[in-house]
């Protein structure tokens, strides 16, 4: 519950982070959730090699990136 | 190339507009216009728009400048000036609180109930608000030509239920049937009387620096469930809408700190920002919230999150803010933690002096925020 | 997650406000701009500007690509949105947006099909189940929206999706940089760029702001430990005299950013020799269209718009705002003609805008002080 009432998608553009769940339409489209449990269709297009259990940053409603898993970890 | 400005208003000259007076430092010129955006927000809001938009449906601040710039000065009463929940009236030195309301929810049903039981429990929470049991309701059904028999049994069935629940009777009906199109399936209106409670002394305008805040339960559930049973989003949770009868917590603060509660409200449309931004500006005090106090369902941040809405802004249906003056906010808030749905209940913030009418937010990272009401309708027909 | 918590440790926060405390010199006054809306976005909702020393400020730069659409553009989009049998539809963003006589929400009250979507695929979606109606999709937003866009438009060709069209009024982000940077009145100090258009263009495209305008900058997550420490990373460049791009945001951002989405947003879009920013006048090859292969699409070629150029109001001063020229309350109409009811310009039109931001925390926004 931290969020701008006025929260654009594309002013503020945001990413947000999700998991995928399964890949589909020929590694087109995700099926991902967020750690709440939300589902929603990704386009995944624009990164390579999309497996299930990836976390993407994903921004209006498509997968920019995928994030690495292994954070670097702050000294 | 055309030039067209915004407008005559814009291009006259603007009256208010302070002119920097010779040897003006910055910072006077600073103080000048902050006095001017204070004073301004501080007055009644103009209703100055030439169409009406889904923003006035929203809860949020074109839905105030409706009412307080049009609905409240050509009305003009003392009971309606209060802008409470429900209006007051003593009969023979009995206190009566009456309300109205319409429903206009779309779908007519959707995970947690349905546009019969809202209605009920809608009508008889703007009545408990007031500190006044619910005892009954009219109820005007506008009905869509081509409504199915059985969606209409299924409804009028669901109402019968939550009144036997919020133990009020419906005493006085309508029914009208418009063409096809005209309305969306069903559209419910009601008015609801109760008794107000010997206990209860309750204004919005009485908040003093100090009192607590307190939340009754979990938010934004029942704007979340109507926004994913809309299926316009690909959006998988089960979120399902908190619609309840609140009379029975009233009663339980009531008994428990009845002289220490200040004011109630539920935080419907518009979401518990509007509630307290609506308080804060009519006692003209301040409020801080702690953001880390605030129970939220991750199903629920999650949408919003994905959304790009605030869950304070998000409506609910069965959530409300009490105000308690400290010496009674442990034991009022022991009293709602017993009551059935308000097992989250909390204390989230405190009531300050200053800056005026503002609500401000500690945020999980540390830093305060300004927490403003609603502008827009990020989510229309939401009850 | 716990490597996002982690970002978001208020004990980091606190370690890391003190060492930007211990940073600073006395007197000093510094002044460091964010243009990804992002950043403001975390800032706001995490309060980090409160953590902040008090000569450490915060601005916003023209990192909205809504509020910059010049008014004439709105009205394009309205008197699309009037078009007999078209469902219009768009970010939620872009409803309240003023044209020269209204809003697209207002255009809504008045009866047009607008429709509020929250990706490009809703809106294709939208065509297929209504073969009978055009539907347009009002493309906005910098190159982090652009490939959603562009996918999209991929797709209707492949699968011909006859009755979808997009009007296109995507930005990049580097060109209203440079016109800024060039500014002779800018006052700045630093930037913390580019956010999550650097996962799409990288960090290459700032290369030229130390080099050319020496300059520090920090490329920076979106979490608030992410803004502390890149605040602290200027502070420690300027201080020692150098200047350079670091990317503190390299767990996310490659330096050649999104290759692919790169290759597909050359192949829908074109870059228009101009386009018009609210408040900041015509920057060249800063607006992109869609390509010629892809014209099928083209709703301005569909379509008949206006086409009308509109000037900003004589009495807007948001250039100057966004500059860091003036503040807020020192342009003439802020608070008065100009609110975020009633905005004017770019700046009062998003919340997220210096304006709007001033005007709704007014005298806390100055003293930072609750009573």
């Amino acid at each position: 519950m931290t969020l701008d009432p006025h929260h654009c998608i594309t002013c503020s553009d945001e990413g947000v982070q999700l998991t995928v769940l399964r890949v589909e339409d020929d590694g087109e489209m995700a099926r991902c959730r967020d750690e709440s449990g939300t589902e929603t269709a990704v386009q995944v297009a624009l990164v390579a090699d999309v497996l299930p259990g990836d976390t993407l940053l994903v921004h209006a409603g498509t997968a920019l990136l995928r994030v690495r898993l292994t954070e670097q970890v702050r000294a | 190339m055309s030039d067209i400005g915004l407008g005559p208003e814009l291009d006259r000259a603007l009256p208010d507009a302070p002119a920097p007076a010779a040897g003006d430092r910055v910072a006077e010129r600073e103080d000048r216009i902050l006095d001017i955006i204070e004073k301004t927000r501080a007055k009644r809001p103009k209703f100055r728009d030439d169409h009406i938009t889904m923003a006035h449906g929203a809860g949020g601040k074109a839905t105030a400048a409706l009412i307080e710039g049009l609905l409240v000065p050509a009305f003009a009463s003392p009971s309606l000036d209060v802008l409470g929940d429900a209006g007051l009236v003593t009969v023979d030195g009995v206190g009566l609180a009456m309300t109205t309301d319409s429903f206009v929810v779309k779908p007519i049903r959707f995970p947690g109930g349905s546009i019969g039981e809202l209605a009920v429990n809608g009508t008889a929470n703007d009545i408990a608000m007031a500190g006044a049991r619910p005892l009954a309701l009219t109820l005007s059904l506008i009905l869509e030509e081509g409504l199915p028999a059985d969606v209409l049994r299924a409804e009028v069935q669901a109402i019968a239920d939550a009144a036997a629940v919020a133990g009020v009777s419906i005493i006085a009906g309508d029914t009208k049937v418009v063409e096809r199109g005209a309305c969306d399936q069903m559209y419910i209106c009601t008015t609801g009387i109760g008794q107000v409670d010997a206990r209860a002394t309750l204004a919005p305008n009485c908040l003093r620096p100090g009192d607590r805040i307190l939340l009754s339960g979990r938010i934004g559930e029942h704007g979340t469930a109507i926004m994913l049973a809309r299926g316009e989003f690909e959006l998988g949770a089960t979120v399902e809408s908190d619609t309840r009868a609140l009379w029975p917590a009233v009663d339980a603060l009531l008994g428990a700190a009845g002289p220490s509660l200040r004011c109630l409200r539920d935080a419907t449309r518009g979401g518990v920002a509007s509630v307290l931004n609506e308080l804060a500006r009519a006692s003209s005090v301040a409020m801080l919230v702690r953001e880390n106090a605030v129970a939220i369902l991750p199903a629920v941040m999650g949408a919003a999150e994905l959304l790009g809405i605030d869950p304070m802004h998000v409506a609910n249906e069965g959530v409300f803010v009490a105000v308690v003056d400290p010496d009674g906010a442990a034991a009022a808030l022991a009293a709602l933690r017993t009551v059935p749905g308000c097992e989250d209940a909390a204390e989230i913030g405190e009531v300050k002096t200053s800056p005026t009418g503002m609500v401000l937010v500690e945020t999980s990272f540390g830093g305060k925020r300004v927490m403003d009401q609603l502008v827009g309708d990020p989510l229309p027909r939401i009850c | 997650m716990r490597f996002v918590d982690e970002f978001r440790d208020p004990e980091l926060g606190r370690t890391l406000a003190g060492e930007i405390l211990a940073t600073v010199q006395a007197g000093r006054h510094y002044k460091i701009m964010e243009v990804c809306g992002g950043h403001t976005h975390s800032i706001y909702k995490y309060g980090v500007d409160d953590l902040l020393p008090e000569n450490v400020e915060l601005v916003h730069g023209p990192g909205c690509p809504v509020c910059v659409i010049p008014m004439g553009r709105v009205d394009d989009a309205i008197a699309l949105a009037h078009e007999p049998g078209v469902i219009f539809t768009c970010f939620g963003d872009m409803m309240r947006v003023p044209g020269s006589a209204g809003t697209l929400q207002d255009a809504k009250a008045r009866g047009a099909d607008i429709r509020m979507v929250y990706s490009p695929l809703d809106a294709l979606r939208i065509a297929r189940s209504e073969p009978g109606r055009q539907v347009v999709f009002f493309a906005i937003g910098f190159e982090t929206t652009a490939p959603s866009t562009a996918l999209t438009l991929k797709r209707a060709r492949a699968e011909s999706v006859p009755n979808f069209s997009v009007f296109c009024n995507h930005v990049t982000i580097v060109p209203p940089l440079r016109a800024l940077l060039d500014s002779p009145d800018l006052r700045l100090d630093g930037f913390i760029g580019l956010g999550h258009v650097s996962t799409i263009v990288g960090v290459r495209p700032l290369d030229f702001i130390p080099a050319e305008y020496d300059m520090p900058v920090v490329v920076s997550g979106f979490e608030p430990v992410d803004i502390l420490e890149s605040v602290l990373m200027i502070l420690r460049q300027l201080h020692s005299g150098a200047s350079a791009v670091e990317n503190q945001y390299a767990r996310v951002v490659p330096y050649e950013g999104n290759v692919r989405a790169l290759e597909v947003l050359a192949e829908v879009f074109a870059l228009r020799p101009h386009f018009e920013w609210r408040g900041l006048g015509f920057i060249a090859q800063s607006g992109l269209k869609l390509s010629d292969a892809y014209a099928g699409f083209d709703a301005e070629l569909r379509f008949a718009v206006p086409g009308v150029r509109v000037a900003d109001p004589k009495a807007c001063q948001c250039g100057e705002v966004l500059k860091g020229v003036i503040k807020p309350f020192e342009c003439k109409v802020f608070g008065t003609a100009c609110t975020p009811e009633r905005p004017i310009g770019t700046c009062m039109v998003s919340s997220e805008g210096a304006c709007a931001a001033y005007y709704n925390y007014g005298r806390f926004a100055r003293d930072r002080e609750l009573v």
